[in-house]
């Protein structure tokens, strides 16, 4: 446990000092205040950009907005960011040899191979929720009649989602060795869980929803059974890519 | 006690043999050269017995406990200093050793002190200063403290002068000196002067076989009597002395370098007595008469012939 928590110490450092950290907070913070931002002004901003003599009829901004805007930005940002920037995390350690001082030393490869997930769990954690909260504290200032109806579930499920692409992007860093094939990786896998979509069996169960369908819980839809059915299959796949990663890294080759 | 106990060693990549039935120990208290060309598998052995490459077949044991591949559980008895460590450059020497310390599992009373210890003993500066601004040879030495950190029954030492400049193999080869009286050194490289500065065994590595094993003095002792030298007045004595020496079989490869005539026999004794005896027939008094040491190159080139 002293070595495993020695190695993420080294982890802290190494992301502080080399400001991913400070990426991260920037990027999870602009999401968290633009996007109430963006859902309130949208309607205006529109509307003073059209010509006068279109009318265009736009509903008044909700509180769903917001936190449409934050699922999206979310997607499309923060996890992009996260992910690109978290890529290299096995490459680098390969490439310079660096493991070897830590292995020879008698640090348990599963010392190591925690770390790093923990080092990705911990940073999407802290940055998601903190950009959710912002969302929240904002919403609330505009919106001041806005409701939590469906939020923790929503907000929950991107999440959990979260935590499913960081797995494999660990898993896919301990077993290619190049800078951004994690990345490709993680990307070609969400590429065919779209391909999924188009079937219906696999829709119900595909973890997609898990970050697709966060809007229509906070307008009150229940969720029906496809949100457990992709809860069961996003957790098995996670733990599943956390299992491999582990068993490959025990027996990968240091030097 | 051995402390490294390598048999039957075997390692292919590919269908390129690396090792093939490499055996050989290491006695607690000895430094332990570990000879071959670039590409000889002195790494490949190396990383076998800090269970970072698998090994075809053969035991590995340190300390008397079996190294199993993938498993780190005998790297708690092994400090290991690579030819060219690389090091988290965005840390300090000390946090690295702090990092080092930990990971290893080693406690100690007081750990700050141990790590002000070994900077200082392998001459480092205990400063705010970030790896990533250091030399070399400064890397070098942080690599010899870090192997040290969790005071280790071996310390495995891969080609660590090949990538230094002379002060800096000096430097490193005098910290080994001071090493040697706690820890058990194996020591592998190509550069011979530095095995006959430090090293007491020696193993030669060719063709993934280890060809010769033994002491320094013991491997120059099977070529010390094959060669001799007699370094005389005059030209004209040299000249002499090289006709007559030439028409005894005792003698071969008979060379002259000025008043030197030197050359080889497979009788050293014999061969010093009978030049002796030519010398006295030709009434010729000599300046020197000497069985030539052979130096470790020579043991080198005679073992991988």
């Amino acid at each position: 446990m002293r070595g495993t928590l020695a190695f993420l110490k080294k982890e802290l450092i190494e992301h502080t000092r080399n400001y991913k950290l400070f990426i991260f907070f920037i990027v999870f913070a602009i999401i968290g205040i633009l996007s109430p931002l963006s859902a309130k002004f949208l309607p205006e901003l529109l509307e003073s950009l059209m010509d006068e003599n279109i009318t265009i009829i736009l509903q008044e901004p909700t509180h769903v907005d917001s936190w449409v805007q934050f699922f999206s930005n979310v997607n499309q940002m923060g996890l992009v960011v996260m992910i690109l920037v978290f890529s290299p995390l096995m490459a680098r350690e390969y490439e310079k040899g660096t493991l070897v001082h830590m292995v020879t030393k008698g640090l348990p490869r599963l010392s190591i191979y925690s770390a790093k997930l923990a080092m990705l769990y911990l940073s999407w954690t802290l940055f998601y929720w903190m950009s959710a909260l912002i969302t929240l504290g904002y919403t609330y200032y505009y919106f001041p009649d806005s409701s939590t109806e469906g939020l923790l579930l929503a907000t929950v499920s991107m999440y959990i989602f979260g935590l499913m692409l960081l797995a494999l992007l660990l898993l896919s860093a301990v077993i290619l060795e190049t800078t951004f094939a994690p990345l490709l990786a993680v990307g070609g896998f969400v590429g065919l869980l779209f391909l999924g979509e188009l079937v219906p069996v696999i829709q119900e169960w595909s973890p997609l929803q898990l970050n697709s369908r966060n809007a229509q819980w906070l307008t009150g839809l229940e969720p029906g059974r496809e949100i457990i059915q992709s809860f069961a299959v996003t957790g098995i796949l996670t733990v599943f890519f956390i299992a491999a990663g582990a068993a490959l890294f025990r027996k990968k080759a240091i030097n | 006690m051995a402390v490294l106990e390598i048999s039957q060693l075997k390692k292919s990549f590919g269908k390129q043999t690396v090792l093939d039935d490499v055996s050989f120990s290491v006695e607690k208290g000895s430094v332990f050269g570990f000879i071959g060309k670039n590409g000889a598998g002195k790494t490949t052995t190396m990383n076998i017995v800090l269970g970072l490459l698998r090994a075809e077949s053969g035991e590995v044991k340190v300390n008397g406990e079996t190294v199993i591949y993938g498993d780190t559980k005998t790297n708690r008895f092994v400090g290991y200093l690579p030819d060219v460590p690389e090091f988290y450059s965005f840390l300090t020497a000390r946090e690295y050793m702090q990092l080092s310390l930990d990971v290893s599992g080693t406690t100690y009373p007081n750990g700050d002190q141990k790590i002000t210890d070994l900077l200082a003993m392998v001459g480092l500066e205990d400063s705010k200063k970030r790896i990533s601004n250091y030399s070399r040879g400064m890397k070098q030495r942080l690599g010899i403290a870090q192997a040290l950190i969790n005071d280790p029954v071996l310390l495995i030492c891969d080609e660590p002068t090949s990538a230094l400049d002379p002060i800096g193999r000096k430097q490193l080869l005098s910290v080994l000196e001071k090493v040697k009286e706690k820890t058990t050194v194996v020591f592998s490289t190509h550069i011979l002067s530095d095995v006959e500065a430090v090293c007491d065994e020696v193993a030669i590595l060719d063709k993934g076989k280890i060809v010769t094993q033994g002491s320094v003095s013991e491997l120059k002792g099977r070529l010390s009597s094959k060669r001799w030298s007699v370094t005389l007045e005059t030209l004209a004595d040299a000249e002499k002395v090289k006709e007559a020496l030439a028409h005894n079989p005792l003698f071969s490869n008979i060379s002259q370098k000025d008043s030197i005539v030197e050359g080889e026999t497979t009788e050293g004794r014999q061969a010093i007595r009978s030049i002796m005896e030519i010398l006295t027939r030709l009434a010729i008094v000599p300046e020197k008469i000497e069985r030539i040491e052979p130096t470790m190159e020579e043991v080198f080139l005679e073992a991988i012939k």
